[in-house]
C-alpha cells in the first residue's frame, strides 16, 4: 500500500552567521512513511530534531536535502487542488496547549474561521460546530469563553477539534500532552486513539516519554546523533 | 445478593511476613530491629494542622486550600501530589508566607515551636532560607543571569548575615564540590554558561547553604525531557542525604513521587485525600482518586478520569471528587472525615473495594446499598479485627478521606 | 447557543478589519481599567484636554479673532487677559487646544499607521523584505528630524496638515521597530503556526492572529507619539515656521515672544500656553508609561 506521507532521505542542516558559517546537521537520510491507521512514534532526547523532523514532514520547513512524498509524489510539485489536498490531509498538533490557540479569540471564533476557510454554507455552521465538540468531547458552553478561560487539556482538544474539521488523513503529533498534567494526558491520549479507530486517522507521534510510546505506537523510532534507529 | 463474608482476613502473621513487618506482639517484647527502632525516634519538625487559604478574586472566592493537614518528619521526603490548580503550590506558599495579599490563611502551621502564620515578616525572613528554603520550578529562569555563580550561592550566607564574603564563597565551593561540581574555576561562570543539569545542582547548593531543615521543590522537573528529569531526582535524592533535611516535593507527576518519595500526600481540588507511605499507597491506594490518578500513567493503561476538574469557585458539595467518583454512593454528598487506617485495617478495607469494584453494573447501581454492605461488611470487620498492628512510627501511618472506609 | 453575535463575524477583510477595531476599542477599554493612580491622573487630564478641543466653541468665552482693548492683565471679562491685538488668551488658549491636539493626533496615526505596517510586514515575512524595511528604517532613524523638519516647513508653504503630514512620515520608525519585534514573537507562537498549516491566508493570519497581539504595544507608542508630536508641533511654532492662520499652542508662545509679551513681563499671554502643552505631554506619558509596564508585567507574567 502506498503510504500518505513519506519522508524520503531527508536531511537537515542549520546554517548560523552571515559571515562566518557556521553548520550543524541535525540529521540526515531519514526516512519515515506514514500510513492510515497506524500510529508512528518518534522519540529522541531534547535537541535531537524530532521536533524539526515534524515540522518537515507537515511542511512547515524546507529540509536541506531529501524530499517529502504525498501519495507518492513530491510536495514541491503540488499545485493548486493538489497542494490544498495535501494541506487538508496533512494536519499538525502542537505541543503548547496554551499557545495553540489566538489568545484573543473566543473559541466559537476559532471554529467558526476554520468552517470559514472551507467554504461551509453559514447554516451549517451550528451544526458542525457541535459535532465536531461531541467528537472530541466537549460541551458547547465552552464557545464563548477565551482560550485563558479554559483549562491545557480542553485547550488541546480544541486545537484537535480545528484540525479534524480539514478530515485530515494524517495527523503529526509534536508533545501533543508533554505539558500536561498525567490526568489530561491519559484524557487527550485515548481521544486520539479513539479517533484513530473512528477515523482512520495515522499519526506520527513525536514524544520523549518511553511510557507514551508504548501505549500508544504500532512502531518506534529513536532519533539519535542524527539518525533514524528502529526500536519495534 | 452481595456477599457478606467478611474476606477471610488472612493470618496476619502471613501478611506481615509479606511485608516484612513484625507482627505486633513483638515489638513490647523483643526491642525492635534497627531499622524500626530508626522509625521510632523520626520526629515531627512541621505540622500543618487545619490549613485553609482562601483567595478573593473578581470570580468570586477561590478555597484554594482546604483544612489541609500534614506533618513532615526529620529527613523523610513527603511528596505532595495532585493535578494543576488542586492547590498544591499554595500550601508551599502558605509554609513560606509567601501568598499574595488577596489571600486569607487560617489554620496552624507550627514549625519549631512557632506558629509560621502569626510570624511577622522579619521573623519570616529569618525562617525563609535558613531554616526552609524553597527551589523554584525554572532553574535557568530562577538565577540571575548576571551574577556569578559562586556570588549567588554564597549570597545566601551572606543576606543571612552569617557569614562574609570570602567565606561564604569557600563554602558555596564545599558545597558544590559535594554535588559534583568541584571545579573551582566553575564558581566564576555564569548561570548561561550552565547547562539546565548544572543550573539545577546551583539552585539545590543555594538552598543547602544554610542547612535548612526543610527543603520544598516546587515542580522540580515540569518541562524537562526524561533524561534531564531522571537527573534531577538523582540530584534531589543525593541532597537529601547530604543535607539531611526533609524535602517537600511538591509535583504533578506520580511517576517521580514513585521514584523519590518516602510518603505522599494526594491533594484534590484544596483538600488532602490520602496521605500514607508511598509504596503503600502505588501499590494498593486507597481512596478512589487515587486509584483514579494512577490509573492515568502511561504504564498503568492510560485510563483517563471521567469528568472534568471541578471548578475552584463552586467545588461539589461534600466529597469533592464524589460526581467524578465511580463509586460514589449517596452519602458522599456529605464531606467525609479523614480517617486513620491501620494496616490490617487497610489491607483488607482494599480487598472490600476491589470486591464493589467488581460487583456488576446493576448491583451499582443501587448505590445505597452499596454503601450499606460496605458499612455493614466494616462494621463485622471491626467485630472480627484482628490484633491490629500499630509500627509505632507515625510516619508508617495511612490516612484517607472517603467515605468507602 | 448563546454568543449569536460573534457567530456572524466571517473570514471577509471588512470583517477581520471590523474585529480588529473592536479588539482595538477592548483592548483600550480593558487599558483603562488597569490604569494606575498617576495614570488616572493623566486620564482625566487628557479627557479634558479632549473635552475642550472638541467643543472649544462651547467652552469658550469668545471668538479667538475678536479685538478687545490690547494687553488687558486677567480679569473678570477676560480670565486670562488679552495680547497685543486685543484677542481674549483665554478663547485663544481653548481654540489653540483643538489645533494642538489635530496635529498631534494626525501626526501620531499617520506614524502609527506607518510604523505599523512596516513592523508588521517586515516582522512577519521576514528575509528580503526583512531586511528591505528595516534597512529603510535605519535611514529614517539616521535622518534629524527637527531640522528636516524646519527645512521642509521653511521650503513648502508653512502649512498646518503639512507639518502633521510630515511629522508622521519621519516618526513612525521607533513604533516600526517594536511592532517587529513583537511580530517576530508573536509569529513563532504555536497559535500563528497552526493557522499556517490549517491553511489560512496570510492576511487573514496578520490581521486576526497577529495585530490583536501587537495592539498593546502600539497603544502606548501611539500615545507618546502625540506627545512628541506635540511638541515639535510647538518648538516649530515657536521658531516661527508654522502655519500663521491656525493659531496653536506654540504659535501663541511665538507670538508672545515676538511681540513683547516676555520682556514687558505679560506672563498670562505666554505662561497659560506653555502650561498647557506641559500638561498634556504629562498626561499623555502617564498613560503611556503605565500602559507600558503593563506590557512589560505580563510579558515578565508569561
Amino acid at each position: 500500500m502506498l503510504a500518505v506521507l513519506k519522508a524520503e532521505n531527508v536531511s537537515k542542516v542549520r546554517e548560523s552567521g552571515i559571515f562566518r558559517k557556521t553548520r550543524r546537521e541535525i540529521f540526515q537520510n531519514i526516512t519515515l512513511e506514514l500510513e492510515e491507521g497506524k500510529t508512528v512514534g518518534l522519540m529522541g532526547d531534547s535537541g535531537s530534531g524530532k521536533t524539526t523532523v515534524a515540522r518537515i514532514m507537515a511542511g512547515l520547513e524546507k529540509p536541506s536535502a531529501g524530499r517529502v512524498l504525498f501519495q507518492g509524489r513530491d510536495i514541491d510539485s503540488l499545485h493548486g487542488k493538489e497542494f490544498w489536498d495535501y494541506k487538508r490531509s496533512v494536519q499538525m498538533v502542537f505541543q503548547d496547549p496554551e499557545g495553540s490557540l489566538n489568545p484573543r479569540k473566543s473559541i466559537e471564533r476559532s471554529i467558526n474561521e476554520v468552517l470559514g476557510l472551507l467554504r461551509v454554507p453559514k447554516r451549517e455552521w451550528q451544526e458542525r460546530t457541535l459535532d465536531i465538540l461531541h467528537t472530541v468531547g466537549l460541551s458547547e458552553e465552552l464557545l464563548c469563553r477565551y482560550p485563558g478561560q479554559v483549562s491545557g487539556g480542553q485547550n488541546q482538544r480544541i486545537a484537535l477539534a480545528r484540525v479534524l474539521l480539514l478530515e485530515p488523513r494524517v495527523m503529526i503529533l509534536d508533545e501533543p500532552t508533554s505539558a500536561l498534567d498525567v490526568s489530561v494526558q491519559a484524557h487527550v491520549l485515548s481521544l486520539l486513539r479513539e479517533l484513530q479507530k473512528k477515523l482512520g486517522l495515522g499519526y506520527l507521534l513525536v514524544s520523549h516519554q518511553p511510557e507514551v510510546m508504548r501505549n500508544m505506537a504500532h512502531e518506534v523510532f529513536v532519533l539519535k546523533n542524527g539518525c533514524l534507529v528502529e526500536s519495534g | 445478593m452481595i456477599p457478606l463474608t467478611t474476606p477471610a482476613v488472612p493470618a496476619d502473621s502471613a501478611i506481615l511476613a509479606a511485608l516484612a513487618i513484625p507482627a505486633v506482639s513483638d515489638i513490647p517484647a523483643a526491642p525492635a530491629g534497627p531499622e524500626i527502632r530508626k522509625k521510632i525516634q523520626k520526629t515531627k519538625i512541621l505540622q500543618l494542622s487545619g490549613l485553609s487559604v482562601q483567595f478573593e478574586t473578581s470570580l468570586g472566592r477561590v478555597q484554594a486550600a482546604d483544612n489541609v493537614s500534614f506533618e513532615i518528619f526529620e529527613n523523610e521526603t513527603l511528596a505532595l501530589v495532585g493535578e494543576t490548580g488542586c492547590g498544591k503550590s499554595v500550601v508551599a506558599s502558605a509554609i513560606m508566607q509567601l501568598l499574595p495579599k488577596n489571600a486569607k490563611s487560617k489554620g496552624n502551621i507550627e514549625f519549631g515551636g512557632r506558629n509560621l502564620l502569626d510570624l511577622g515578616e522579619e521573623e519570616m525572613a529569618g525562617v525563609r532560607g535558613a531554616e526552609i528554603a524553597i527551589i523554584f520550578q525554572n532553574p535557568s529562569l530562577s538565577l540571575n543571569p548576571v551574577v556569578t555563580i559562586g556570588d549567588q550561592i554564597a549570597e545566601m550566607l551572606q543576606v543571612h548575615g552569617k557569614a562574609g564574603r570570602s567565606q561564604s564563597i569557600e563554602k558555596a565551593a564545599g558545597v558544590l564540590q559535594r554535588l559534583g561540581l568541584g571545579e573551582r574555576s566553575l564558581l566564576k561562570m555564569y548561570p548561561f554558561q550552565f547547562s539546565g543539569g548544572m543550573n539545577q545542582r546551583v539552585m539545590i547548593a543555594s538552598a543547602l547553604m544554610l542547612s535548612p531543615r526543610i527543603i520544598i521543590a516546587d515542580e522540580p522537573t515540569k518541562g524537562l525531557d526524561s533524561a534531564t528529569a531522571a537527573g534531577t531526582v538523582q540530584e534531589m535524592k543525593k541532597m537529601k542525604d547530604l543535607s539531611g533535611a526533609s524535602l517537600l516535593l511538591i509535583t504533578h507527576d506520580p511517576a517521580l513521587v514513585e521514584s523519590i518519595a518516602d510518603r505522599v500526600a494526594v491533594m484534590y481540588c484544596g483538600e488532602v485525600l490520602e496521605i500514607g507511605p508511598c509504596r503503600d499507597v502505588f501499590q494498593k491506594p486507597l481512596h478512589p482518586y487515587t486509584k483514579a490518578l494512577l490509573d492515568c500513567l502511561p504504564e498503568r493503561g492510560l485510563h483517563p478520569i471521567p469528568g472534568a476538574s471541578p471548578s475552584m469557585t463552586n467545588p461539589p458539595q461534600g466529597c469533592k471528587f464524589h460526581p467524578r467518583c465511580p463509586m460514589r454512593c449517596t452519602k458522599c454528598s456529605q464531606s467525609p472525615l479523614m480517617k486513620r487506617m491501620k494496616r490490617t485495617e487497610w489491607m483488607t478495607q482494599v480487598e472490600l473495594v476491589e470486591r464493589v469494584e467488581r460487583t456488576t453494573q446493576a448491583e451499582r447501581e443501587e448505590r445505597t446499598t452499596q454503601v450499606e454492605w460496605v458499612e455493614r461488611a466494616t462494621q463485622v470487620e471491626c467485630v472480627e479485627r484482628m490484633k491490629t498492628v500499630d509500627l509505632g512510627t507515625p510516619s508508617g501511618e495511612r490516612w484517607v478521606k472517603c467515605w468507602l472506609y | 447557543m448563546s454568543c449569536k453575535n460573534s457567530r456572524r463575524r466571517n473570514a471577509g477583510l471588512s470583517n477581520m478589519i471590523g474585529s480588529t477595531i473592536r479588539s482595538m476599542i477592548g483592548s483600550m477599554s480593558e487599558s483603562i481599567g488597569a490604569l494606575s493612580g498617576s495614570s488616572k491622573i493623566g486620564l482625566a487630564l487628557f479627557v479634558l484636554f479632549l473635552i475642550v478641543a472638541v467643543f472649544a466653541g462651547a467652552v469658550a468665552p469668545y471668538d479667538p479673532w475678536l479685538r478687545f482693548s490690547p494687553f488687558m492683565p486677567p480679569g473678570f471679562a477676560h480670565p486670562l487677559g488679552t495680547n497685543d491685538l486685543g484677542n481674549d488668551i483665554l478663547s485663544e488658549l481653548i481654540f489653540g487646544t483643538r489645533v494642538s491636539l489635530i496635529v498631534g493626533f494626525g501626526a501620531a496615526f499617520m506614524a502609527t499607521i506607518i510604523g505599523s505596517v512596516v513592523g508588521l510586514l517586515s516582522g512577519y515575512f521576514r528575509g528580503l523584505a526583512d531586511e528591505l524595511l528595516m534597512g529603510l528604517t535605519d535611514v529614517f532613524l539616521m535622518i534629524p528630524q527637527i531640522p528636516l523638519i524646519i527645512v521642509l516647513a521653511a521650503f513648502l508653504r508653512p502649512s498646518f496638515w503639512m507639518t502633521a503630514l510630515l511629522m508622521g512620515c519621519l516618526w513612525w520608525t521607533s513604533t516600526a521597530r517594536v511592532v517587529r519585534s513583537r511580530t517576530l514573537q508573536v509569529r513563532e507562537m504555536s497559535y500563528v503556526e497552526s493557522a499556517t498549516s490549517l491553511g489560512f491566508s496570510h492576511a487573514h493570519i496578520i490581521f486576526t492572529d497577529v495585530l490583536p497581539n501587537v495592539l498593546h504595544v502600539i497603544m502606548p507608542k501611539f500615545l507618546l507619539a502625540i506627545a512628541s508630536a506635540l511638541i515639535a508641533e510647538a518648538s516649530i511654532s515657536f521658531l516661527g515656521l508654522g502655519d500663521p492662520t491656525m493659531k496653536s499652542w506654540g504659535m501663541m508662545i511665538n507670538f508672545a515672544f515676538t511681540r513683547g509679551g516676555f520682556i514687558n513681563g505679560y506672563w498670562w499671554w505666554y505662561l497659560p500656553p506653555g502650561l498647557c502643552i506641559t500638561l498634556f505631554v504629562l498626561s499623555v506619558v502617564l498613560m503611556g508609561s503605565s500602559l507600558e509596564d503593563r506590557e512589560e508585567e505580563s510579558r515578565v507574567a508569561q
